[in-house]
């Protein structure tokens, strides 16, 4: 079991923090332009940002900022796939530069920039064409599978064992890249899957409160009354 | 089961190691010296939250606008000139009504209409937020100033599959006659996640 995976309903959280901004230091920024700059040009996508991220010790998951998470995950990663060598990130701090804080004339976009940004703009589409008729149908109610834990996830740990209502079937089928051990990687149906606050957390959840999760198909199986 | 590999650069402060990568990676050819601020400036001028503002104006103005987007956002927001774009290829829009109150989450990591709304604020990751709002949304939207009548159903979205969602606020009273532009200006990211609503003084 990751951490990550379980968020959700985890207690002994104080008051929200009401933080608007969206980074918190100037290299947060730098990360996150790295980072999409690199998904843009296919070098790893975000199924490999978030694996990265949830493989994370929880101690430091829990403790280091959103940004730093992303930049352990992306080290992890060049490393992982070869792209950079251990040797080579250590011995550089000699011929760094200080952080850039003026920004450049936008004549200047490379024609790699240029691709980067095009490529940001235009959005990557994750559906796909049907192989399969979808297995539930709207207003059908089913359960949330114990499906296998994976370094990877897109089932919120919470509704494993649940039961909802099946409130839309998304049309086509959909990809979640780069995943595999709990089911995703090939295309499949989505559904929207209503979930009532009872339900999800007993005496501990509201009245008139219902949660709604897209999940796909693997996730689910039909809904067997007990007995 | 992988682990993940150490990091040779632990010890050094998050803003050197950042200078590293990023020194490496220009050599390697993966960016040029202004990929990072092009890409940053890129989000900063076309995936703001005025985009979102915009289309719940519209949605205000227009009734026939408003059903649209409630189905199917990246058809209806070619009209007024908007674009899709990653993290933003299927969009979806809730509508916060007396009787229904929308809000968005993503509990396993920060899913979020960027196209629309911008990059999500810290308090959208908290790992406070995050995992208290999908059990117990009332008394987070009470600490954050939104106090909600027993009466309002409260929908929690969980952004966990490959939809993004944008809440449309409840118009302000007093901004009957207020032109698109204006009602605009009034909306913030936090009414388009459903953790505020929509406020207008008249002076």
């Amino acid at each position: 079991m990751k951490l990550p995976h379980f968020i959700g309903g985890l207690e002994g959280f104080g008051p929200a923090e009401f933080d608007p901004h969206v980074f918190k230091h100037p290299w947060e920024k730098r990360v996150f332009g790295m980072a999409v700059a690199l998904f843009a040009q296919g070098i790893w996508t975000g199924a490999d940002l978030r694996t990265g991220i949830e493989g994370l010790e929880p101690k430091d998951y829990l403790e280091w900022g959103y940004y730093e998470r992303w930049l352990e995950s992306l080290v992890s990663h060049l490393l992982g796939t070869g792209i950079l060598k251990p040797e080579e990130l250590i011995g550089h701090e000699g011929k760094l530069s200080p952080l850039r804080e003026k920004e450049r004339a936008p004549t200047e976009i490379s024609p790699l920039t240029q691709k980067i940004i095009g490529n940001l703009r235009k959005g990557k589409s994750v559906q796909r064409d049907r192989s399969a008729e979808p297995l539930f149908r709207e207003g059908e109610k089913v359960a949330v599978r114990q499906v296998p834990l994976a370094d990877h996830t897109r089932l919120p740990g919470y509704l494993r064992g649940k039961s909802g209502l099946i409130e839309k079937v998304y049309p086509g089928a959909y990809v979640y890249a780069d995943t595999g051990a709990d089911g995703l990687g090939n295309p499949q149906p989505v559904y929207r899957v209503r979930f009532d606050s009872l339900e999800l957390w007993g005496d501990r959840g509201g009245k008139k409160e219902f949660l709604l999760a897209d999940l796909y198909e693997t996730y689910l199986e039909p809904f067997w009354e007990k007995g | 089961m992988s682990h993940p590999t150490r990091n040779p650069l632990a010890g050094y402060s998050r803003e050197l190691q950042t200078r590293i990568l990023e020194n490496l990676l220009l050599e390697k050819g993966f960016l040029t010296p202004e990929t990072v601020d092009g890409v940053n400036r890129f989000f900063e001028e076309e995936m703001n939250p005025i985009n979102g503002a915009r289309v719940v104006a519209r949605a205000w103005v227009d009734p026939a606008f408003k059903k649209r987007p409630l189905l199917d956002v990246n058809s209806v927001i070619r009209e007024i000139g908007l674009s899709g774009g990653i993290e933003g290829e299927v969009m979806t829009a809730l509508e916060n009504t007396d009787a229904v109150h929308n809000v968005v989450v993503c509990s396993l990591c920060s899913c979020y209409a960027w196209p629309l709304l911008g990059l999500p604020p810290v308090w959208y990751k908290s790992t406070a937020y995050r995992a208290r709002v999908v059990r117990e949304p009332r008394r987070v939207l009470s600490e954050l100033g939104l106090d909600l009548p027993d009466s309002v159903e409260v929908r929690v979205w969980e952004t966990s599959g490959h939809v993004r969602y944008i809440v449309i606020p409840k118009r302000p009273r007093g901004t009957e006659g207020m032109s698109e532009d204006r009602l605009a200006s009034l909306v913030t990211p936090e009414a388009m996640m459903g953790v505020s609503e929509v406020k207008f003084f008249p002076r």
